[in-house]
């Protein structure tokens, strides 16, 4: 099992399993090939590196995120034609009661979708918003991609 | 005078720096700990602050596991700086204290009632050690509303970490844990994190005071 950090990504061929924790308003994007089991999981925390002060840390930003974990794939003998994408967390871990926090989960699903459909990489399946924490793996055998909540019990995508 | 530091010198603070900022973390805690027994009428220990500097990224793993199930509130602080406080209180020790405050056994960590009461907790908690801060540097901060939800300790905390990430790369992070006396399995964490403008800010005044 790969752990994938805050900001980080990572590629795993099967039977090697990728791993993120507790994804807020963070987004996982897993991306996978089904014919060579080859994925890679990112854990993006901001949408857009536009206006960011620094750019050292591509995984950091959905928009950077995306095109960087491709050209990784594509490395490891992966052809882009063939990925797939899912998509997990970007809660709103404070919507009770209270506004006037950015809503940054929404707008950082909202990039991953963007970026995916510019980059023609079709989204499977998703499981986003909410105002709960989930835990992801991806499992490199098919592509499966296995929630895990506190609050909302266990799901597969 | 302080130089202007970038966000890699915040690394290189000397001996005088960190024991300043240490003895400035402990006033906050040390009034924010007299709310804390007021309000639930019993002793309650602190362990003098540690600091550190880290990673944004690299924040989550402060507070320990990730998927730690915790009532976990967030206030910033505001003014002519921007800050956050964090009040992680892990699951056992939340349904203590909400026990204790509301005075009842039956308390549900997801019901709105219950976050509520710990967002007030919170609070107080966050307002004491500002106001102590305030006091110390005769400046002026204000608290914003608390923020609280019951979930993974890194999933509550990354809202946070993200809305500090787009000011700076490194936070000063002070971890202190608290105790309540006789209630052995009642802990919890106050993390406070400060941006860098707030560092210079702090480290000024303080070469001006000695």
């Amino acid at each position: 099992m790969k752990l994938v950090k805050m900001a980080d990504f990572a590629v795993a061929k099967n039977p090697e399993n990728l791993k993120t924790m507790s994804l807020g308003s963070c987004v996982g994007i897993t991306l996978y090939d089904p014919s060579k089991k080859v994925g890679g999981l990112i854990h993006a925390m901001l949408p857009s590196s536009e206006n960011a002060r620094s750019t050292n840390n591509r995984a950091k930003f959905v928009d950077t995120s995306i095109p960087y974990l491709v050209d990784e794939l594509v490395k490891n003998g992966v052809a882009k034609r063939r990925l797939e994408a899912k998509l997990v967390g970007g809660a709103d871990m404070f919507s009770m009661g209270n506004s006037g926090t950015i809503n940054v989960g929404r707008n950082n699903v909202k990039k991953a979708k963007e970026v995916l459909s510019n980059l023609d990489i079709p989204l499977v399946a998703e499981e986003t918003g909410g105002n709960h924490g989930r835990t992801t793996t991806m499992d490199t055998s098919d592509g499966a991609v296995f929630i895990r909540s506190i609050k909302e019990g266990n799901s597969k995508i | 005078m302080v130089d202007k530091m970038e966000n890699e010198e915040i690394l290189n603070l000397n001996e005088f720096q960190r024991d300043a900022l240490k003895e400035v973390a402990n006033i906050g805690m040390g009034n924010s700990i007299t709310s804390l027994s007021k309000l639930i009428n019993r002793q309650v220990n602190i362990h003098v602050p540690d600091l550190k500097i880290e990673k944004i990224e690299d924040v989550p793993e402060i507070v320990g596991s990730p998927e730690e199930p915790v009532v976990g509130t967030i206030v910033g602080l505001r003014g002519n700086f921007m800050g956050y406080i964090a009040i992680i209180i892990p699951e056992e020790s939340a349904e203590k204290i909400s026990q204790i405050v509301m005075d009842s056994d039956d308390v549900d960590l997801q019901s709105e009632m219950t976050l509520s009461m710990m967002g007030e907790v919170g609070q107080i908690l966050a307002g004491s050690y500002s106001s102590a801060i305030s006091d110390f540097f005769g400046i002026n901060t204000s608290i914003t509303i608390p923020y609280t939800n019951y979930d993974m300790v890194a999933a509550i905390m990354d809202n946070l970490l993200i809305e500090m990430s787009i000011e700076v790369d490194y936070a000063i992070v002070f971890d202190t844990e608290f105790t309540i006396k006789d209630e052995h399995k009642v802990k919890g964490s106050f993390l406070t994190m400060f941006d860098k403008s707030l560092l210079d800010d702090f480290l000024e005044r303080i070469n001006k005071m000695v």
